[in-house]
Formats: structure tokens, sequence, C-alpha cells
């Protein structure tokens, strides 16, 4: 199977409801059995994107390339792939198996065949139990199953998921994550993946495309866009960084960040000196730090949650201008008081510059 | 044990039940004992029981072809209306913007809202002023135009809560759209087709107005029959046809529920 998975080119799509342009120049590149997780905002753009690769809508510029071959204005039934949405959209009407065999049957196959490819599906998704069971009876996972097989049954070139996960509790999205992930892993077809729950675009993805109104803001690895971003606004949509705002120099070969009346050392920088922020994740801050950390500053407690295994503490830093830093931190037998005052920081290596916002 | 507190619901629930079922139900009463009732005056107050009445009825000549051109008529006007008012669901969703929505849909209700009388006089008269004669095809349409909006109103309802993602979904696992349309947007509509059918051959089936302007002298559906048979002899054959006929019709929807496994009655 895995030789029929082909690489994904979207080229300066743009796209108008007629209300103004939604989506404008984007442009992505998926190699062939990597998985792309479109992330953002409800309202960004991410289910239009899936809509233009399926060819349930036509751009108003821009071209997609399956391979080598210009897709842009073939009608959806011409284009091979699977999709499944986020309502599912299992056919009502039809037995879990005639839906899973639906695919199959612009292929002119022989029912015999059809059939068992069906079956086949239904096994690797743990399903053929349901066989002739109709959709209305399943549950959330299992629908969310039947649509998987689904979609896989043709042997698409591109597969194309769009928040397949945001109807399923806490529990069983994990796990569905997981086996949908092993499957596609396991099928090798080219995937482009949407949604807003960063967790599941970092355990799922080769590749993030933060997407922000309509564009990607940044496009890179799991590990980069968590890690190491490069915008201020992936840092805080991903990870909810804390970002200070200053400026970045260059002295004597070596970069400082000035924020305030404050002058950081920076390890690395991959921007140009001038303005910039500095992304900090909550759980790098440290509260009376080891020595290890040589960002530090004083701190006054302003507000404590519990949240389950972890604290969130918000602290004022009065040298930042009293900016308001956001730590997590294991909870411990510690207990900090609101109000008090205590020294936080963090290392330097964990501090990243990035580009402020437009 | 009761919980406390729904005394107040509990009234009004058996009130308006009472309301509902007897407001509907109670006026046929009468018809139901006359046609049962000894007394060979229609209405007349009980004397006792006998089914002379119905076995008129089945033996009589003008009834029975007055079924059959009701059937005749149901069945014809229920095909016609079915392709127009499928056609015309189809326009109100799923067509462009100018077409769609409550405005166009409220205007395909005008054969409703418009007094059958009126329309029946106006075919009648266009008909003559063109010298055309009016068959059983003329009432057959007549018909149709009546009945089209109630399936109008079905379909598009169950069209518009079908949402189009469905059929996105099966347009990306390789199906054209016209292979979609009959895999898959028609089927689902099924429940909705047959119920709205047989609600529009029943519509027709009891329909005076229109027939009584239409229907030419040899070819007398089942309703006339039974009008001119209550100007000219109140007997209570009137009350026994009444009854075979809502009876046939129940039996009817029945077996549509069975041959096409809907629900229409529920
Ligand atoms: N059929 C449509 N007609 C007009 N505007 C639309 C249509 N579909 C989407 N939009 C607009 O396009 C923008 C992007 O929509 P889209 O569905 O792609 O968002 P999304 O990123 O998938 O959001 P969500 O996470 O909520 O699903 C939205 O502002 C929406 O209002
Ligand atoms: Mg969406």
């Amino acid at each position: 199977m895995t030789q029929t998975a082909q690489s994904l080119t979207l080229e300066d799509i743009s796209v108008d409801y007629g209300r103004g342009p939604v989506v404008a120049n984007f442009s992505v590149h998926v190699e062939p059995g990597k998985i792309l997780a479109l992330l953002g905002q409800s309202g960004c753009g991410k289910s239009t994107i899936l809509r233009v690769i399926a060819g349930l809508l036509t751009p108003s510029a821009g071209s997609v390339h399956f391979g080598a071959t210009d897709m842009t204005l073939r009608p959806p039934w011409e284009r091979n792939l699977g999709l499944m949405f986020q309502s599912h959209a299992l056919f009502p009407h039809l037995t879990v198996l005639r839906n899973v065999e639906y695919g199959l049957r612009p292929k002119k196959m022989a029912k015999k065949d059809s059939e068992r490819r069906a079956l086949e599906m239904l096994e690797l998704v743990h399903m053929t139990r349901y066989a002739n069971v109709h959709p209305t009876e399943l549950s959330g996972g299992q629908s969310q199953r039947v649509a998987l097989a689904r979609a896989l049954a043709p042997e698409p070139r591109v597969l194309l998921l769009d928040e397949p996960f945001s109807s399923l509790d806490a529990g069983l999205r994990e796990r569905m994550r997981a086996e949908v992930a092993a499957i596609v892993r396991q099928v090798g077809v080219t995937t482009v993946f949407v949604t807003h729950d960063q967790d599941e675009a970092l355990s799922i993805a080769d590749m993030i495309a933060v997407m922000s109104a309509g564009n990607i803001v940044e496009l890179a690895s799991p590990r980069d866009i968590y890690k190491r971003p490069r915008h201020a606004y992936t840092a805080a949509f991903v990870g909810g960084s804390n970002l200070i705002k200053g400026e970045l120099c260059a002295a004597n070969g070596a970069w400082r960040f000035k924020a305030g009346d404050t002058e950081l050392a920076i390890r690395e920088a991959n921007l140009a000196a001038g303005p910039a922020m500095l992304a900090i994740k909550p759980e790098d801050v440290a509260v009376d730090p080891p020595p290890e950390c040589q960002h530090r500053f004083r701190a006054r407690l302003e507000e404590a949650s519990f949240h389950g295994p972890n604290q969130r503490l918000v602290w004022l830093v009065e040298s930042l201008d009293g900016k308001a830093i956001v730590s997590r931190t294991v909870n411990s037998q510690r207990d900090f008081r609101v109000g008090d005052t205590h020294e936080i920081g963090w290392k330097s290596s964990d501090a990243v510059v990035v580009e402020m916002d437009q | 044990m009761r919980q406390r507190g729904w005394t107040s619901w509990r009234i009004l629930r058996a009130l308006s039940l009472f309301i509902g079922y007897g407001f509907v139900l109670g006026p046929v009463l009468p018809v139901v004992y006359n046609a049962f009732n000894a007394s060979p005056i229609f209405p007349a107050p009980f004397e006792g029981l006998t089914l002379e009445w119905f076995r008129s009825v089945v033996t009589s000549e003008q009834y029975m072809s007055g079924a059959i051109v009701s059937i005749e008529v149901g069945i014809g006007a229920t095909a016609l209306a079915l392709v127009i008012g499928v056609c015309a669901a189809f326009a109100v969703v799923r067509g462009p913007a100018w077409i769609r929505g409550g405005a166009a849909t409220s205007l395909l209700m005008g054969p409703i809202v418009i007094p059958q009388i009126v329309i029946g006089l106006a075919i009648l008269e266009a008909a003559s002023q063109l010298s055309f004669r009016l068959g059983l095809a003329g009432l057959i349409i007549a018909h149709a135009v009546f009945v089209s909006p109630f399936i109008i109103r079905v379909v598009a309802g169950a069209l518009e809560v079908q949402g189009s993602n469905l059929e996105s979904a099966a347009m990306v696992l390789g199906s054209r759209r016209t292979a979609v349309l009959f895999t898959l947007t028609l089927p689902m509509l099924r429940p909705a087709i047959v119920a709205s059918a047989v609600f529009a051959f029943t519509l027709s089936f009891v329909n005076v107005p229109l027939s009584l302007f239409l229907s030419p002298s040899n070819l007398r559906p089942l309703p006339i029959v039974i009008y001119q048979e209550m100007i000219n002899t109140r007997t209570p054959v009137l009350a026994a046809v009444s009854i075979l006929l809502a009876f046939v019709l129940l039996l009817a929807t029945g077996l549509a529920e069975k041959v096409f496994r809907v629900r229409i009655l529920q």
C-alpha cells in the first residue's frame, strides 16, 4: 500500500467565500507518507484548506498537486482521497460493512473482492463484530473507527482528517489518537490532519503548520514548534509561553536581551538585532532556582491555582516593569502563599528569542 | 411513590389529552354509530345494530366505480406531485441563493393558501376558453398541483436536516455527483418521500372542491358521489361508506409502512 503514498503540494492557495479572503497565499508541501498537522484557533481556515485539497471547494487562486499531477480543477471523485469529517459522516441508511464498502463501488471491483477488502479494513480498526450494525447504534469511538476504515478502504493517495477526535471524551480521545496514528503509519499514507488541540498535533504529526487568520505562521517539526518556536504567536499558542517584550542586541559576538532595566545573556538567536520577545515555557520557570539558572528575578506571588498534579503560579516581577510570569511546577509538600516574595528563574538555554507579531 | 410538585403539570396533561382527542375524534363518533344504526334515516337516534349499510356500499355500482376513479386520480396525482415536489424541494434547499430559503418556500405553498374552489373554477374556465376537454388527466393535474406543496414541505425539511456533509464524504470516496444522488441522497430521503406520498394520496382521495368543478360526469371520484348522494337521499349508507373509506386509507398507510419499512403513523 505504501507505494500509493504521494507527496502533496499546495501553492499560493487563496479562498474567498465572498466576504474577503479567508485563506491567502497558503503554501505547504508534505512528503510522501508524512503526517502534517494544521494547528490553529477556531475559524482560522483549517477546514477550508482541507476542503480545497479534497476538491469540495475551488480556490480563487493557486494550485494543488498530488505528486507531479495538477489536481486543482479535478472534481473530488477523481482525487482518490480519504476524508474523515469532524462529524464522522457515516451513511445512516447503510450498515457498517456497506459504509466501508461505499468507496470501493466506483472501482468496479467484484462484489466478493470489495466485501473482503471492507472486512479487512474493519479488522484493522477492530470493528469486525459490528459489520452488520447500522451506524446509529455505534458509540462515538466506534463510529470514529468505522469512518477511518471507510476513508482508508479505497487506498487513498492522501488522507484528510478534520478534527476527528473532538467529539470524544478525554480518555477515549487519547486512545483513539494513538490507535489512529499507529494505523496511519502502518498504512503509510500521506496525511493532513486538522486540529485546534496542541497535544494532538504534537503527539501525532511529523510536521506542524501553526495557522492564524488563513495563513501559516510557522511550519516545523513538533519538537521545534514546542522547544524552538520562531514566532511569538507560536510560543504563546503552543505551550502557553511567557512572553517578555524587549530588544535583542549583539555585543562582542554575544547575544543579549534587554527588557526594562534588565539585561540577559542569550545562548543563541537566529534573528536580526532589534525589537523581539523572549519566550519561556511555564514548566521551565523554577521557584528558588538552582545555580544553573542564569536568568533570576525577585518576584511576588500574585495567584496560585491547583491543577491536579501541577500547580500554576502567577508571579509579578518588578524589574520587568511589573510583568506577570506564569510558572507551572509539580505539586509538592511545599505550599506557596499569595503575597510571598521569592526568587524565580530559568536556564538561559530554555529562553527562546522569538519574532514579535506583526 | 410519587414526587411532590407535579400536580399542576398532571392536570394540564390530562386536560390537553381530553381536549386533543375529544375535539379530533368527537365529531366522528356520530358517523360511526350511524353506520351501524338500523334506522334508514341519516342521521338518526340509535335503533339497533345492522351491517346492512355496509352491504349496500359494497354492492353499489356507483360507489365502487367512484372508488376506482378516486384510486386512479390519487395514484396519478401522487406520482406527478412526487416528481414536482421532490424537484422543487431540491431547488428550494440546494438551488442558487435567490431561489433558496423561506420566501421561496412560502411562495410554493401557494396552492394550499388559495381556496381550492377558486383554483377549480379558474382551471375549468381556462380549459373551456382553450376548448380543451378535461378528462382524467385534468383531474390528476389539478390534484397534483394541490398536493405537491405538502410533499415539498416534508421533503425540503428532510433535505435541509440531512445537510450536504454526507454527500461531500461520498464524492470524496469516488462517487460522481449523479451517483451520489441515487446511492445516497434519494435513499436517505426515502422515509420523507414515502410519508409525504401517503399524505398526498390521502388528501387527493378525500378532496371535494377541486373534483367538484373538474370531474367529468362519467368520472366521478368517491367524495363527489358521496356529496351527490347527500343532496339527493340521506341514508346511513353515507356513514358506512365514510367509515369504509377511513378504514381503507388507514390500511393502505399501514401497508405502505410495511412495504417501505418507514414510520408514517407514529
Ligand atoms: N461556506 C462558507 N461561507 C462563508 N464563510 C465561510 C464558509 N465556511 C467558512 N467560512 C468562514 O471561513 C473562515 C474559516 O472557516 P473554517 O471552517 O476553515 O475554519 P476552521 O479553522 O476549520 O475552524 P474550526 O476550528 O472552528 O472548525 C471562518 O471565518 C468562517 O466564517
Ligand atoms: Mg473546521
